[in-house]
């Protein structure tokens, strides 16, 4: 095994339970932020539903070793082969090993991983709160409500740290759905926290809450709407060894009755309902 | 890979002693691979030599707080602390799964005092179906003053013996690399009437985020694992094999069937896959085939041509 950290590739293993994919495209889409996009050949699982991660192989040398979790931001099934899409902001080692794939590299991946978003009943509407990189499953998310006829349902919210770092959201053709961003420093959209504009968004019975971003900004989200939403909806994460739960590696605090017990983010997450999380969830995410 | 000389298919079933027979060399190690029910979306558990479950304790264990896992060059630390159901719900509600996918199932028990360790290991023995046990020793003895079972022979010796004389399950006992002398620790348990020594356990390390100033583990000090640790894990293998009678099951770091075959080369009958398995589940099913491809190619009917075959000095 000496694939190395460039492209040249030697024969996947076999067998494996890796799934074999290759770079359409990958490209830098604002600064640090990359939207890769994976073709499969063969696609033989369920789609997946918003929500759900890949395990995405970096490196087949042992270094780095273990796989990345990347929520899935987009996916279409054309017959036998499928398409992913990734958005991944360059932090380490791993991510940045991944700017360097380009159309044709081959990747592998385990997935679809986790429990998605569960959809929103008829009648109801939906506040989608994007923290930074939290956005890509709800990116999913909007596009799966969008093309079952609901996207005049939806509202997404979408705030970072400037507009450089910030996806331009018009780019999306398909997105379809209501959308709002913010800055931190104003330099795009409204200056602030994106729960400055949940604040300002209109939460009642019928509305349901999605949040994926920095814990900090779900713990605030949560804090916000817990008991005024009909349900809310936290995509957490963790440091993650396996991503299909046999290492309990990812274990998140969670409560049980009036108890509280670990659970693991990858297999009983990484979506959880308001209800079960406490403000040390996030803390611990 | 020419065809000529089509060799015939070597044997690869293990016999480890009192009843625990492999149908291959290759278990999961423990912790690795939960109880069987997230692994079996993969693989079928009956191809596997055995499954090693997750360290069984009397009373259910929560754990430690998170992180409790950060990667390092070639590996990773884990400080899960022994999270895992407790022997009660482990007969009740995992071991049904595992038997009824044909698993061959090795109970890893661990324990606070000999007592706990001798009351789980009881319970189980009430299990007929059970494969074997795999005994931990790298957990804190809280009766003498937290220093680790697998630290010391003498403590090491005593819970195998007080073991020993209250199953007739396979004893497999669990190294730690933490004891300096691994030859020592091994006699002591096969002494004391262990059936075989598995090793490598992890190897106590620790990493730290120099922004927060804390540790980059929930537990502070954790498990090194993967295949950073195959050198050692390796050597250690080499000298429990060269201190002992009872069969040697290698651990550590082992990713590919080159990695399984080195370890039986050293001495080992059977090897477990741990970390790799987080990377691919088909590992194991991968390192059964190589292995067997291997034997085949070397023209060796079975593992116990391989096995402690390794040539030291001069080859002349
Ligand atoms: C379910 C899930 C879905 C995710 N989806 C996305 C996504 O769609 N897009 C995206 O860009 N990122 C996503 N992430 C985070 C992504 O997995 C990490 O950014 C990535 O693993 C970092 O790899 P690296 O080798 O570049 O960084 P490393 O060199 O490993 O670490 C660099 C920094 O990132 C932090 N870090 C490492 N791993 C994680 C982790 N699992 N969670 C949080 N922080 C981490 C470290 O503390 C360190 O500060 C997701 C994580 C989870 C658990
Ligand atoms: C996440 C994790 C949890 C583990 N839990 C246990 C355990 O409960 N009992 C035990 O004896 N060993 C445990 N181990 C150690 C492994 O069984 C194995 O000895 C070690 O990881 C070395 O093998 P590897 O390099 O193939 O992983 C654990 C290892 C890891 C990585
Ligand atoms: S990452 Fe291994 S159990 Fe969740």
């Amino acid at each position: 095994m000496t694939a190395g950290h460039d492209d040249r590739h030697c024969a996947a293993p076999s067998p494996s339970a890796l799934m074999e994919a290759e770079v359409l495209t990958n490209t830098e889409v604002a600064a640090g932020l990359w939207r890769l996009r994976l073709g499969m050949p063969q696609w033989s699982r369920s789609e997946p539903s918003p929500g759900q991660f890949v395990m995405v192989r970096v490196s087949d040398d042992g270094d780095p070793l273990l796989g990345r979790p990347f929520g899935i931001a987009g996916f279409w099934l054309h017959g036998p082969t499928a398409e992913m899409e990734i958005i991944f902001r360059v932090v380490g080692k791993g991510t940045g090993f991944m700017t360097r794939w380009s159309s044709g590299s081959p990747v592998r991946l385990l997935g679809p991983l986790g429990n998605g978003f569960p959809l929103p009943p008829l009648g109801s509407r939906c506040i989608l709160v994007a923290g930074g990189v939290g956005l890509p499953p709800l990116l999913a998310l909007a596009r799966s409500l969008e093309s079952g006829g609901r996207g005049g349902d939806v509202l997404l919210l979408y705030g970072e740290a400037n507009r450089d770092r910030m996806l331009d959201l018009d780019t999306l053709p398909d997105l379809g759905v209501r959308f709002a961003t913010c800055t931190e420093d104003g330099s795009c959209g409204r200056e602030g926290l994106v729960t400055d504009l949940l604040a300002a968004a209109e939460i009642g019975e019928d509305s349901l809450v999605y949040a994926c971003g920095p814990a900090p900004m779900m713990r605030a989200v949560h804090e916000r709407v817990s008991g005024r939403c009909l349900d809310s909806f936290y995509s957490l994460e963790s440091r993650m060894a396996c991503g299909f739960g046999v290492c309990a590696g990812c274990a998140v605090e969670v409560r049980e009755g009036d108890e509280w017990t670990y659970v693991r983010v990858c297999s009983e997450g990484p979506v959880f309902s308001g209800d079960l999380l406490t403000e040390r969830s996030f803390r611990q995410a | 890979m020419t065809g000529k000389n089509r060799k015939a298919v070597p044997d690869l079933t293990v016999d480890l002693g009192r009843g625990l027979v492999l149908k291959n060399p290759v278990m999961t190690a423990s912790g690795t691979f939960g109880y069987g029910e997230e692994a079996s979306a993969y693989l079928d558990l009956s191809e596997l030599g055995a499954v090693v479950v997750k360290g069984i304790s009397e009373e259910p264990r929560r754990g430690n707080p998170p992180p409790r896992v950060v990667e390092t060059p070639a590996g990773m630390l884990n400080s899960i602390g022994l999270q895992n159901v407790g022997v009660k719900a482990f007969l009740a509600e995992k071991l049904p799964f595992l038997l009824d996918r044909g698993a061959t199932v090795v109970v890893n028990v661990l324990g606070s005092t000999v007592e706990e360790y001798l009351r789980v290991t009881e319970r189980l023995s009430t299990a007929p179906v059970i494969g074997g046990i795999e005994v931990n020793i790298s957990c804190p003895n809280v009766k003498e003053g937290g220093v680790q079972f697998g630290m010391c022979p003498d403590m090491a010796a005593g819970l195998v013996a007080s073991l020993r004389s209250a199953t007739d399950l396979h004893l497999m006992v669990k190294l730690s690399p933490n004891s300096g002398d691994i030859p020592g620790m091994a006699r002591a348990v096969e002494e004391a009437g262990a059936d075989s020594v598995s090793l490598i356990n992890t190897i106590t390390g620790m990493d730290i985020d120099i922004r927060t100033r804390r540790p980059a583990l929930g537990g502070v000090f954790g498990g090194l694992s993967g295949p950073a640790i195959r050198p050692v894990a390796l050597r250690m293998v080499y000298e429990a094999f060269g201190a002992v009678r009872i069969p040697v099951v290698g651990i550590g770091g082992i990713a590919d069937p080159e990695h399984a075959v080195k370890f039986i080369i050293a001495g080992s009958l059977a090897v477990q896959v741990g970390t790799a398995f987080f990377l691919d589940p088909l590992t194991p099913l991968r390192v059964i085939k190589g292995i067997e491809e291997y034997l085949s190619r070397e023209g060796m009917l079975s593992l116990a041509d391989a096995r402690g075959s390794l040539v030291v000095g001069d080859p002349g």
